[in-house]
């Protein structure tokens, strides 16, 4: 019997004590085997320590960030604490969730080299290898391309090229299926099971190709693992959606309650282009928002998705065309100014925006500078705490986990009283359940959302109305029931 | 804010220069602006670097070049006569000297320095791509390690712009009720969000250094390196020449 | 049971000088708004005292060092490039050799304004000797004194703030310290 590359017993693991409070607990005595050239997944919500337990077979973690290891691992051979990183390169490869954190040079063939020169491969068979690696994703052109210029997806697949170059034994892919579409999430299923390579995949989301292609799929969660499915069975879909890690079947089954909306913002004839002679160009004829309306802007990357959202909150000035927002009975032509006050804009990444020691005064920050009353202060950030289920107010946000930092920028936003938010992409990296949580806790002080996605069908979950964008123009505006998918529809990523 | 980038890309003689003999050019260039000689070479060194730009690079390039000394040399041309007043008298005002001999010479070579010290460093650097830079000074010696620091910060260099430039609009967004805060006011808290970004990339950029075999005892290979054998013969003979050539000057006045 | 290596890795310490010269590079190009000081006035000191307060010495002279010349390859006034190397890595190194006494765990003022004292005595005088040896001469150089002093006393007290302000919020930056 060919002996499984990867095998835990008992894991526990909890980080270190910070400022007085106790251990952060991670893992509590989990138990997993991966049979010899198979794919595993392990699902779970965000927070749940799935980057953790990928680190810890990758001999990362506690190495880099202290804390306390029990039980006992073979991963590819070897008991991941008595090697060193650098010395597994060719049993153990990793994408990380975060392509950013594993990217450090400045040219594609380059990153896809760097472990090949650590290895002392020589010049001919390196140049081979990246020339075949890249072909292999599509990113052949790209080869002088500065990785820092290319999308979310294409930074994946350099790094899956990256391992592609040296092959190793075990492949550790950790949220690898988020940013990559169907045919490159199909295409590198195919690669693993021509060069019958063992991977173990995490992630927030379900996908059916995870029903099909993988022999094991478990769930971790409250720092425990339970098996979804063992040998190619059919995995226990109830269980996936108690967990919040796939949509429940019934469309529109996490949208808000409708209501009697107000219009509260106008646009016409909206005009803006970027500088330099032939470069993307925005143009929206018209379009009205709502309060308490949930819209869904949905787009390929470089549809203009951001750009939009961003001449809404008044972060850009339109050539031409207006801005309205209503004021009382009227609309009135809104400064940029009055804009910024009036409409916020969730940016993707919530450390945008983070500063300050505590949750406490993250949350406060805004009221203060408004002049409100410190004593009505404490009560709506109490709160504000308790509807967005924040940890208490002495916690350093910056040492909060993801799913925490993003509702604490949500929080923030809900306490300014933005009539309008606009959320880009703020979805990623929560799963569906934490993310509908937190669209329920924005939608219940009356504003209104505008969802930036690329997620069709969240989009049709969540969403009252779907407005699809393609080249910088609105093509679609129609209730979300209407929204079908269909081949080629653009944003449709799932 | 742009992000700034030097390399002008090209095909001029000075683009198709090895880069290795670009800098070992630009410190005998730089070393002849101190090198005791005839008043006539500096200034004649600060001519010929000025065609070069101009014909290289083009003669706008040229001009914003100049046109951004141009201040400092007057700062210069104004200021150093009163710190110089040795020699014959040129320009008087009510028995104030205000201009000598030895006070224009010493204009006359400071501006031909800073000039030229200028137009040098801006021939090379405006053709030269920071990662042939990179391979270039691991040629001459440069550690590995502090070679790798330069790739990292070239490569985070980009990054770290954008989030600066989100961190101001979310910030700028969140506190746009209340008074207006000052210049500090306003950058301190966006800087601290950019630090903090910073800062907590280094784990997981250490931890990504490692699973791709940094720190192996091994010797590395390297996937991109400066052409050797008789193309590296010949830019290193060509180099020799023109250090000659510069140097020549000074060895004949003597 | 594995607690983790207690030894910083030189993987952490090369992509802690890395991302750091980055951050000096970024916050150079911090624009003031200040008429007539573009290009002489910037705050990549405050990301240098930045680091020599939080991140100690070694880290602050060669990120500060690295990123001041890295400032000027790219800025179009190549020729400080070796300057300004050696003057703001001297400056990152005595500020934190000196920030470094009395390190507990509340901020040793009275070491860091000591440290900003040293640190900008070396780069002021660093860039009057240069500009007078190397450049535009003594004249020039005098004109300038009065911009480096205030750059590096502004860089002092904003890289002290913003050294208690990320340590504050961001309590594991002490494990970046060498």
């Amino acid at each position: 019997m060919t002996a499984s590359p990867l095998s835990i017993h008992g894991l526990t693991f909890s980080y270190p004590a910070l400022q007085g409070r106790s251990p952060h607990a991670v893992l509590d005595g989990i138990s997993f085997r991966l049979p010899a050239a198979c794919r595993g997944v392990i699902l779970g919500a965000a927070d749940q320590g799935k980057t953790t337990l990928a680190r810890i077979l990758a001999g990362l973690v506690p190495r880099f960030t202290g804390g306390m290891l029990q039980g006992s691992m073979t991963v590819a051979g070897r008991d991941p604490r008595e090697t060193r990183p650098f010395d597994s390169v060719q049993t153990i490869g990793v994408v990380f969730q975060d392509a950013d954190e594993q990217i450090f040079t400045t040219r594609c063939d380059t990153e896809v080299a760097f472990a090949m020169e650590s290895l002392g491969i020589p010049l001919a068979a390196m140049q081979q290898r990246v020339a075949e690696s890249l072909a292999l994703v599509g990113l052949s052109d790209f080869t002088s391309r500065n990785p820092a210029t290319l999308s979310g997806g294409e930074k994946k697949r350099l790094l899956i090229a990256c391992l592609a170059a040296v092959d190793p034994d075990l492949w550790i892919l950790d949220e690898v299926f988020q940013e990559l579409d169907h045919t490159w999430r199909t295409a590198l299923l195919e690669l693993l099971v021509t060069k019958s390579k063992p991977a173990l995949f995490f992630d927030s989301r379900w996908t059916p190709l995870y029903a099909t292609g993988f022999s094991d799929l478990s769930v971790l969660s409250a720092c425990r693992l339970a098996a979804v499915s063992r040998g190619g069975a059919a995995p226990d879909m109830e269980l996936l959606c108690r967990e919040g890690i796939c949509l429940p079947d019934s469309a529109g089954s996490g949208r808000p309650l409708d209501g009697a909306w107000e219009p509260l913002l106008r646009v016409d004839g909206l005009s803006y282009q970027f500088p330099g002679k032939g470069s993307f160009s925005l143009n929206v004829g018209s379009l009205e928002l709502r309060s308490g309306e949930v819209c869904a802007l949905v787009g390929r990357n470089g549809s203009g998705k951001s750009t939009l959202g961003k001449a809404l909150c008044g972060l850009l000035v339109p050539q031409a065309g207006t801005i309205s927002l209503r004021a009382g009975r009227e609309f009135r032509r809104a400064s940029p100014a009055e804009l910024n006050r009036s409409v916020g804009y969730m940016f993707q990444n919530p450390d945008y925006q983070i500063f300050l020691p505590t949750v406490f005064e993250e949350l406060a920050l805004g009221l203060r500078a408004a002049g409100i009353a410190q004593d009505v202060i404490r009560g709506r950030v109490e709160e504000a705490q308790r509807l967005f289920h924040l940890p208490p107010g002495d916690m350093p946000p910056a040492l909060m986990s993801y799913g925490a930092r993003k509702r604490l920028q949500a929080a923030t936003y809900n306490l300014l009283g933005r009539r309008l938010l606009i959320l880009d992409e703020i979805d990623s990296g929560l799963s569906y359940r934490e993310f509908m949580s937190l669209i329920s806790a924005l939608v219940s002080s009356g504003s209104g959302l505008l969802l930036i996605t690329h997620d069709a069908a969240l989009a049709r979950a969540i969403a009252h109305r779907v407005i699809v964008i393609d080249e910088g123009r609105i093509v679609r505006d129609s209730p979300a029931e209407l929204f079908a998918s269909s081949p080629g529809m653009p944003g449709e990523s799932r | 804010m742009a992000v700034p980038s030097a390399f002008l890309p090209g095909r001029s003689i000075l683009h198709r220069l090895d880069p290795r003999a670009k800098l070992i050019l630009l410190v005998a260039v730089a070393a002849c602006f101190f090198l005791p000689g005839p008043r006539w070479i500096a200034p004649a060194y600060t001519v010929f670097l000025a065609l070069l730009v101009g014909l290289c690079l083009g003669f706008r390039e040229l001009g914003m070049v100049l046109a951004a000394v141009v201040p400092v040399l007057a700062v210069i041309c104004v200021l150093t006569p009163v710190f110089r007043r040795g020699g014959d008298t040129l320009v008087a005002l009510f028995d104030v000297r205000l201009l000598t001999t030895d006070g224009l010479a010493e204009v006359l070579r400071l501006v031909s320095r800073f000039t030229g010290l200028t137009l040098a460093f801006y021939a090379v650097f405006r053709t030269l791509d920071m990662n042939e830079m990179v391979i270039s000074l691991r040629w001459f010696g440069l550690p590995y390690r502090a070679a790798l620091v330069l790739t990292i910060a070239f490569r985070f260099i980009p990054t770290l712009f954008g989030v600066y430039q989100s961190s101001r609009e979310a910030h700028l967004l969140r506190m746009s009720q209340g008074r207006r805060r000052g210049f500090f006011g306003r950058t301190m808290p966006v800087l601290t969000s950019v630090v903090i970004h910073a800062v907590r990339q280094i784990p997981s950029l250490a931890m990504a250094l490692e699973i791709r075999g940094f720190g192996r005892l091994s010797p590395r290979t390297s996937f991109r390196s400066l052409p050797s054998g008789r193309r590296l013969v010949a830019a290193l003979a060509l180099t020799g020449g023109l250090c000659a050539l510069l140097i020549a000057p000074f060895v004949l006045a003597l | 049971m594995s607690s983790g290596d207690r030894t910083q890795p030189s993987s952490l310490r090369v992509a802690a000088i890395g991302v750091i010269t980055a951050l000096v590079v970024v916050i150079g190009y911090v624009r003031v708004p200040l008429p007539a000081t573009q290009g002489i006035f910037t705050l990549a000191d405050i990301a240098i005292y930045f680091a020599a307060f939080a991140l100690g010495p070694w880290t602050a002279a060669i990120a500060g060092g690295l990123g001041t010349g890295v400032i000027d390859l790219i800025g179009g006034t190549a020729q400080y490039a070796p300057t300004s190397l050696l003057v703001h890595g001297l400056q990152g190194l005595l500020a934190g050799l000196i920030a470094s006494i009395g390190r507990g765990s509340r901020p040793p003022v009275v070491s860091w304004i000591f440290a900003g004292i040293c640190g900008t005595i070396v780069m002021a005088g660093g860039y009057l000797a240069a500009e007078t040896l190397l450049y535009g001469g003594f004249a020039k150089a005098v004109t300038e004194v009065v911009f480096n002093l205030a750059q590096s006393i502004v860089g002092a007290l904003g890289g002290g703030l913003l050294a208690v302000a990320v340590r504050r919020a961001y309590p594991p930056i002490e494990r970046l310290r060498w």
